[in-house]
């Protein structure tokens, strides 16, 4: 660097550089335009905003990267989302993993953690805000720049500091807004300066990027190309700090930024033309909302509707789809799959889902949830009810003109799934279950009113059998609890139940485990075993 | 008819229908040999059998059938007040199939622990009954309120809310037994037999100025009687009703009147049995009343007894020949109210007024 050129940035130093600037392209080489550039890369002190940041890296040669595109020109070196800027932290974490070596971000406390256009960003409104990158021994651009970044300025006035890679009292690359427009300069290794500027709006959301491929210095905004200038060389290497949002001269950007995009190699247009991609969670339909009551084992064909709802300037995206709520007796013929859908379109899978045989009936809710696979994080789930038809009544078997089974005197008989009287007349029980014989082998309030009231009479519940409770141990002679009135007590209950025009089901209601007597009931604990006793089982 | 066992759970199909080890450290039996066991006897009767699951879970049946002739399968749908335990949703699975196949009885029914008294799921096990062809019986016939599940709210045959709706379901049938009913005649009519706190007795509700019933006058604010119901004495059994009688001053008389109410039974030629004991302090010329009201109009019959001559701490029988009143127009072919009074003397009677004290008395055992 001259003694003239070095006065010239004293001078510049201090005086507005907008107004030195060229309105449009320049390529580097005449005297003025190298002197506006060069007193808009020259920087102050870093240590005074990124302490340390002059130090040198350790001379580790640079590790190889893994690029999952196959192309580490489309993919970033580093990538500050900023969606993890929090109250707790200053650290802003690199999401990029392309290389061994990560690139935190550090943001001034004063750094406010805000909504952007793709989750958190950060936003830079007090003196002395910023946001830098200590220098990483791969920050090497000997090959070529990618810087990109959604940029939300509150307005496009004065010299406002976007992104810059400083080396020694200068800088490498610096993305800034200048004099109302968005420029993009370079230093070369030679000391020539290539810029490029573009204009842009105030107080919305910008996409800005730029990249240098050795040849060209090209701005692009909104993922479309603004500016372009050409200056063949390399671009100059030094020790350094990555600024965001300001500078150690305080030309701060006020505004929002968000998701800053940096690769050592200068991506292709389309690349940053996906970089203005801003995913949405896909919208998932899933239709007929309610089945028609549907009988076990029938299928119903359900349409799962995936819609993309991104902008042009995004990818097809795979979406997988999974069942997130499909249970019991539902069954789907598929749990999950993936569908590739274009930005905009909406793709199609059909499920089909039937309710298992034997299982409950009724309306059964369930769910399936659809992520974006580029984004995993961006889900929508859609519901719909299948409705399970109870199996038609069965039909009765009906009664034969003469019993097919033995009869009991006065009784009944079975055929198929009818209960019949022998005179061919199918028969239904209806009635009420009468305890207390199995806890008090005297029974409580039996009489012949009890049952009357219970029974056909008039002014009665019209009862055509009742249920009888009784207890083993009461009954059987070897019993401690036998009761030598119980067998008569039980008689004249059946007794005055038929004249009340009743059948009475006799229900052996609790026993013990075995052991006549064992068994006495407590509130706690009542004689109602798993089974009855095999000791017992003839009434021995 | 025999339904084998109330309510088989926690063993195997295997174990249900051919018994063996309950895993509880004792054997059990199995359904085939309890049917076998029925038959054995020559009784050709229909056999109800539960399922499993507390006697709800018959899909196991198809796979585990009782070899035999006149088998029902028998089914307790019980909910529970957060309706998720068997739910009607489940009911195909548990027991609707079978109804294809197989006669089915629900032969207990209701919700378990139901405070609130909803009578939804009754009405849903009825409705799906019905429509199965399905018979049930209703759980239970025994006045031990909601969360027994009961149908009665007493003896008296007052419906609980859920008992509502199976007394109007079973009013909508018309299906009688295959046998005519039996001939009527002996043993009570009725029975209260106090043996458990749950028995339908109540206090005479109104307070006629002039009898001064349900307390000990005057003074006003004096202590009424008190009822309750005593399980430790009782004859024959434990269980009695206890009244407890109060004097605090002199001049103070009582009249504890406890009434029920039947409906409309027909009681002619016989003779209603009551038992008292007084069980501490004196009741000096106070007396011990045993009442049948009879018709529309409660025409009066009643029977008094010298209390003050009862033998403290033993029991006494009194009758009341319904067939001895004279009243006009007493018809006991219609007696719809039946109770015991304890009185001492009243103003208007010219009585005798009693002195301070507590007398005890025990009722038990009142019948035809």
């Amino acid at each position: 660097m001259t003694d003239r050129r070095r006065s010239i940035e004293r001078l510049l130093f201090w005086v507005p550089a907008l107004a030195l600037l060229p309105a449009a392209c320049t390529t580097g080489g005449g005297d003025d335009g190298d002197a506006a550039l060069a007193a808009l890369m020259s920087d102050g002190d870093p240590s005074a905003v990124a302490p340390g940041a002059m130090t040198p890296p350790p001379p580790l040669p640079p590790p190889s990267r893994f690029c999952p595109s196959g192309d580490c020109a489309r993919d970033p070196l580093a990538f500050w989302r900023f969606d993890d800027c929090n109250t707790l932290s200053t650290q802003l974490a690199d999401t990029a993993f392309t290389s061994p070596i990560s690139h935190p971000a550090f943001r001034a406390v004063s750094v406010a953690c805000v909504a952007g256009i793709d989750a958190g960003a950060i936003q830079l409104a007090a003196a002395g805000d910023i946001a830098y990158a200590p220098d990483q021994p791969d920050f090497l651009f000997d090959h070529g720049l990618t810087v990109a970044a959604w940029i939300k300025p509150d307005s496009i006035a004065g010299l406002q500091t976007i992104v810059r890679k400083r080396f020694d009292g200068s800088s490498a690359f610096l993305l800034a807004i200048v004099g109302r427009k968005l420029t993009f300069a370079v230093q070369l290794a030679s000391g020539r300066f290539a810029s490029a500027s573009a204009a842009i709006p105030a107080g919305t959301f910008t996409h800005v990027a730029a990249t240098y491929d050795g040849q060209n210095a090209i701005l692009y905004v909104n993922g479309a190309v603004a500016a372009k200038a050409q200056a063949a060389g390399t671009l100059a290497a030094g020790v350094g700090p990555i600024f965001v949002g300001n500078d150690a001269t305080g030309r701060q950007f006020k505004g929002i930024v968000d998701d800053v995009w940096l690769n050592t190699l200068a991506a292709p247009a389309d690349v940053i033309l996906g970089l203005t991609c801003i995913r949405k969670p896909p919208v998932v339909a899933l239709t007929p909302g309610t089945t028609p009551p549907t009988p076990p084992g029938t299928p119903v064909a359900f349409d799962l509707a995936i819609t993309n709802p991104n902008g042009p300037s995004c990818p097809v995206d795979s979406f997988e789809f999974f069942a997130s709520g499909v249970g019991f007796p539902l069954q789907p013929d598929q749990f999950a799959g993936v569908l590739s859908v274009a930005p905009g379109q909406t793709a199609h899978a059909t499920i089909n889902v039937s309710a298992l045989p034997g299982g409950p009936t009724g309306p059964f809710p369930f769910s399936y949830t659809v992520a974006d696979l580029a984004t995993f994080n961006l889900q929508a789930s859609a519901q719909a009810t299948f409705v399970v038809a109870a199996p038609p009544p069965p039909t009765r078997t009906g009664c034969a003109p003469m019993p097919t089974a033995p009869v009991a005197p006065g009784g009944y008989y079975v055929n198929g799934n009818t209960v019949c009287t022998p005179d061919g007349r199918a028969h239904l029980f209806h009635g009420v279950d009468r305890p207390s014989l199995e806890w008090s082998s005297a029974g409580q309030n039996l009489s012949k009113g009890d049952f009357a009231l219970m029974g056909s009479g008039p002014g009665s519940w019209n009862a055509n059998v009742v249920r009888i409770a009784l207890n083993q141990d009461f009954w059987l002679a070897g019993s401690p609890l036998a009761d030598p009135s119980y067998p008569d007590t039980v008689s004249q209950a059946i007794a005055w139940a038929e004249m009340a025009g009743m059948d009475v089901i006799l229900d052996l209601h609790w026993s013990d485990q075995g052991v006549l007597g064992s068994c006495v009931s407590t509130p706690t604990m009542t004689c109602q075993q798993l089974m009855p006793d095999a000791t017992r089982a003839t009434g021995a | 008819m025999f339904e084998l066992y109330n309510e088989p759970h926690d063993v195997s199909w295997d174990v249900w229908r051919n018994g063996g080890d309950t895993g509880a450290g004792w054997k059990a039996v199995g359904m085939q040999q309890l049917y076998d066991a029925v038959r054995a006897t020559g009784a050709q009767n229909l056999v109800l059998i539960g399922g499993l699951n507390w006697a709800y879970d018959l899909s196991g049946v198809p796979a585990n059938r009782v070899k035999g002739y006149n088998i029902v399968y028998a089914t307790h749908p019980y909910g529970t007040p957060d309706g998720f335990t068997r739910p009607p949703s489940d009911w195909d699975r548990a027991w609707g199939s079978l109804t294809a196949t197989d006669p089915v009885v629900a032969t207990e029914f209701g919700v378990l622990n139901d405070t609130a008294c909803t009578t939804g799921y009754d009405q849903q096990v009825i409705t799906y009954a019905d429509a199965h062809s399905a018979g049930w019986t209703a759980w239970a016939w025994y006045p031990g309120g909601c969360t027994f599940p009961a149908v009665i709210n007493d003896w008296a045959g007052t419906p609980s809310p859920t008992g509502m709706v199976v007394k109007a379901a079973l009013g909508g049938y018309h299906d009688p037994p295959a046998s005519p009913p039996l001939p009527g005649g002996g043993g009570p009519d009725l029975a209260y037999t106090f043996d458990s706190s749950v028995q339908g007795w109540s206090f005479n509700t109104y307070d006629d100025p002039n009898q001064q019933n349900l307390a000990v006058h005057p003074p006003a604010g004096g202590a009424p009687p008190t009822l309750a119901f005593d399980s430790t004495d009782g004859s024959p059994d434990p269980g009695a009703l206890r009244v407890t009688v109060d004097f605090e001053d002199f001049n103070q008389y009582v009249d504890a009147n406890i009434n029920f109410a039947p409906p409309g039974l027909n009681l002619t030629g016989k003779v209603l049995h009551a038992r008292i004991k007084l069980v501490s302090g004196a009741f000096p010329q106070g007396a011990f009343q045993l009442h049948a009201s009879t018709g529309s109009s409660y025409t009066w019959g009643a029977v008094f007894f010298n209390a003050s001559a009862l033998p403290p701490g033993q029991w006494v029988d009194f009758d009341l020949d319904l067939g001895a009143v004279t009243s006009s127009g007493y018809d006991p072919s219609q007696v719809v109210q039946i109770g015991v009074q304890l009185l001492s003397g009243l103003p208007s009677g010219g009585g005798t007024f009693m002195s301070p004290g507590t007398a005890v008395f025990d009722i038990d055992t009142v019948t035809d």
